[in-house]
């Protein structure tokens, strides 16, 4: 009961509306200017029907209420004055004075609109103040029409006070959109749209005011903007962009008044030649004219309203398109984007996180106090865009965001090519410690197993060969045993191939080993510290290949070997006097090498000019 | 010789028993870890005690640390470590004691020098693995060794195994005066002092070839 009360006080006033705006239409036919019959009905219905949907959901609004007593005010004028048209009928005088003086508290109460708008609370001294004058006006000018010619100068005084009014009220518009911000903007925007198309139509409607359809036409569509851009200001706001309306406005506003004067001109010029003869080709000329400047003229204006009007818009779009081009060739990356949101739409707050194909789309409504828009392309999550719920103003943003959808897209293949790119990383350094684990485990059983096996099978045929001494037998025991004894040589030579013992002392040993077993001259500069055992063993493997290389292909007596950490990088260098001419892409040996340092996150260099020695250098993640 | 024997191969440590016994040695006892080891050496203090250089738990250097606390605690045991891998750093400052050998495990094979290189350590001499000599004998840059000659090169490598000049001698069926001429040769190329006691000679040959090294 308590919703049917709100929506039927105001729906009832409407009824009542209607009923008058109805009803004049067929009393007033062909008394007056069809146009008047038609158009001023509906422009009375359009306030009331504007007061009643902004009162229904507003109640303590009084902008809804006012609007909608005007509404039904103005409908009854018309049922007044086409009453008025049959002296016949009963009262018919007295609705006609009716319809005379009820139309001036409605045009006084036009200022009153603007400056309550759009909350008719709130409002401060000036506006109140204007509030207040308005009326006293709107007072006067009814007076003033009620008692008649006698009262001509309270009508007169009353109307230069609305006036007045009327364009303090404007000013004082102009200034709340200049001030304002967020929601209100928007609002205030709507209203002062039209209210800048009422002063561009109005003094030219008043100026070629003679009762001609498309005058009459003009007038009507403007008179039916205000109460429905008032409507749209405060019920929703939000649907259509307000700024693009004005812009395109102004746009073709100018264009149309810039064609028509460079058709007058060409028109004028080429009668004046023509002196009055083939005017049809003046016409025609003009028209080309005109015709061929439309594009470019168009783009011009287009540019300049852009940069005058919406600079904060054409700014962040110029931005974004440079962004964009950057992007195409390289320059920027996707990664950017979102401190790019930020920096054009002037909002710290805003972030922006791409949505990989396994994760799962975070729920729009967090209850965190911010808002999450999912940005999607052909269906598929892309990213979300998240801001504080606390702006409203967030179109241009939307706006971007669909503009930079493709960045948006390549950036979230970029995170994910990076994650699985650090996936495979990580486990390409696993294998690699695996395989050293693996050789260390081999190790362990070729020295441990196999080689103590065939010692204490030595230990026992000399056990055997006890007593034996210098028979056939006892000689071919030392024979066995000298083969066990290559054998195990053998097999110490492959365990230490396999993993070098001496890696469990670190670095230094094992480099000092390996170097004391190179049949070059070997310069190591290495220090004690310790790294992480797969480094050492990298480091280790890579100075053995270098070296054997250097021994084997490269013919080198000396070499320099240098071991030095430092920010967090083992750099390992292996120098030689060599013939040169090394490269990795030649033989599998440099190649397996380089392979090895990338697993673990670091890179190899080989300088190897032919003639000049081989360079290598490879550089190592250690922790110390 | 009363002989201590720490080798976690049961196989081996048998091995290593019998062929002490053979050769009329005491084997007091056979143990499996280091820390056993220490006990035995404290319970028996015998002559000699063998030492496998990795033993459990972590199969790395227990070996080389137990035979350091032997010759801290008892200097007169002689301690004859047996390595399955050549290792100069290790080898070099173990041997840089009186009474301490350093041998590959396969070493044991030549019956009679392992026992020569076993009555040295016991005997507070020294030993080193020949190919640990080896690879210190490697060829540095306008190397000394050079002047010498390969006669004197072997003479020199026998030196730092530990060898006596009688046993290098014996080794390279030569008379004892001709090593001793060979030797007082190559002191003096190599700018070297002579010295009657063997211990501190195989050191300072050590020091010597070290100190051609590089690093």
């Amino acid at each position: 009961m308590v919703r049917f009360g709100m929506r039927a006080l105001p729906a009832t006033w409407f009824a009542v509306a209607l009923v008058g705006a109805v009803v004049s239409v067929p009393i007033s036919a062909g008394h007056e200017g069809w146009y008047d019959t038609v158009f001023y009905p509906l422009n009375a219905l359009g306030l009331a029907l504007a007061g009643v949907l902004i009162s229904s959901r507003h109640r303590s609004n009084p902008l809804g209420w006012l609007m909608l007593a005007v509404g039904v005010v103005a409908a009854w004028i018309e049922f007044f004055e086409g009453y008025g048209y049959h002296a016949s009928w009963p009262a018919a005088a007295t609705c006609a004075w009716l319809s005379v003086w009820l139309t001036w508290p409605d045009i006084g109460s036009i200022a009153i609109i603007i400056l309550l708008f759009p909350t008719g609370r709130d409002i401060g001294t000036v506006r109140r103040s204007l509030v207040l004058a308005g009326i006293v006006a709107a007072v006067a000018m009814t007076a003033g029409s009620v008692i008649g010619p006698a009262a001509s100068t309270v009508s007169t005084i009353g109307a230069a006070m609305f006036g007045t009014v009327l364009v303090a009220s404007c000013a004082v518009l102009a200034v709340r959109v200049w001030r304002s911000n967020g929601v209100e903007r928007e609002q205030l925007k709507w209203v002062a749209y039209v209210v800048s198309l009422l002063a561009v139509v109005g003094p030219l409607a008043i100026f070629f005011y003679d009762d001609s359809v498309p005058v009459q036409l003009a007038i009507a569509v403007v008179v039916t903007a205000l109460p429905a851009a008032i409507c749209v200001a405060i019920l929703r706001y939000r649907l259509y962009d307000i700024d693009l309306i004005i812009h395109q406005t102004v746009v073709y506003g100018l264009l149309t008044a810039l064609l028509a004067a460079a058709y007058a001109a060409v028109a004028l010029v080429l009668g004046a030649l023509a002196g009055g003869h083939g005017s049809a080709w003046v016409t025609a000329a003009a028209t080309v004219t005109a015709a061929v400047a439309f594009r470019p003229l168009r783009a011009r204006i287009q540019e300049w309203v852009d940069r005058r009007f919406r600079s904060a818009r054409h700014r962040a779009m110029s931005r974004v398109d440079g962004y964009l081009e950057a992007l195409r060739t390289g320059q920027a990356s996707p990664e950017e984007l979102p401190e790019l949101l930020r920096a054009v739409t002037g909002r710290t707050d805003v972030e922006l996180t791409f949505v990989l194909p396994d994760e799962a789309v975070p729920d729009p409504v967090s209850g965190d106090g911010r808002t999450r828009r999912v940005v999607e392309r052909a269906g598929v999550p892309l990213g979300v865009l998240s801001y504080a719920d606390d702006w409203a103003a967030d179109r241009l943003l939307v706006e971007l965001v669909e503009r930079v959808g493709l960045a948006v897209e390549i950036g979230r293949l970029r995170a994910e090519l990076r994650r699985q790119l650090d996936e495979v990383e990580a486990s390409r350094a696993r294998i690699v410690a695996a395989g050293y684990e693996e050789r260390r485990r081999l190790e362990r059983d070729l020295h441990d197993g196999a080689q103590q096996r065939l010692v204490s099978v030595g230990l026992t045929l000399r056990h055997a060969q006890m007593g034996l001494a210098g028979t056939p037998a006892g000689q071919g025991i030392d024979a066995a045993v000298d083969q066990l004894m290559l054998a195990i040589n053998e097999l110490r030579e492959l365990a230490n191939g396999v993993r070098p013992a001496h890696l469990d002392d670190g670095l230094d040993a094992a480099l000092r080993e390996l170097a004391s077993r190179t049949p070059m001259m070997v310069d190591l500069h290495v220090g004690p510290e310790r790294h992480p055992a797969d480094i050492e063993a990298t480091a280790y493997f890579v100075a053995c290949e270098a070296l054997t290389n250097a021994y084997k292909h490269a013919a080198a007596t000396n070499v320099h070997v240098r071991v030095q950490c430092a920010d967090g990088r083992l750099e390992l260098t292996v120098a030689d006097d060599g013939v040169g001419g090394a490269h990795p892409d030649r033989g599998s040996g440099l190649r397996g090498l380089s392979d090895r340092i990338a697993a673990q996150g670091g890179r190899m260099t080989v300088d190897s000019q032919p003639g000049a020695g081989t360079r290598l250098v490879a550089e190592l993640p250690c922790a110390s | 010789m009363r002989v201590v024997i720490a080798e976690d191969q049961m196989l081996l440590r048998e091995g290593l028993t019998r062929l002490f016994a053979d050769h009329g040695h005491d084997v007091v006892a056979a143990v499996g870890d280091a820390e056993a080891l220490g006990a035995a050496v404290g319970a028996h203090s015998p002559d000699l005690a063998i030492v496998d250089i990795r033993m459990p738990p972590t199969f790395t250097d227990e070996g080389a640390r137990a035979a350091r606390v032997i010759k801290d605690t008892q200097p007169d045991v002689g301690v004859l470590v047996l390595s399955q891998h050549i290792d100069t750093t290790h080898a070099v400052g173990l041997v840089s004691r009186a009474g301490f050998g350093y041998l590959l495990k396969d070493r044991v094979l030549h019956v009679d020098d392992f026992m020569g290189a076993a009555r040295r350590v016991a005997d507070g001499g020294s030993a080193l693995d020949p190919q640990v000599v080896a690879a210190l004998m490697a060829r540095a840059d306008n190397d000394p060794l050079d002047s010498l000659s390969d006669r004197e090169r072997e003479v020199l490598s026998l030196m730092a195994e530990g060898l006596s000049n009688p046993a290098i001698a014996r080794r390279l069926v030569v008379s004892e005066r001709t090593v001793e001429g060979h030797v007082r040769h190559l002191l003096l190329k190599l700018n070297l002092a002579e010295t009657e006691d063997g211990h501190r000679r195989v050191l300072a040959v050590l020091a010597y070839l070290r100190s051609r090294q590089p690093g």
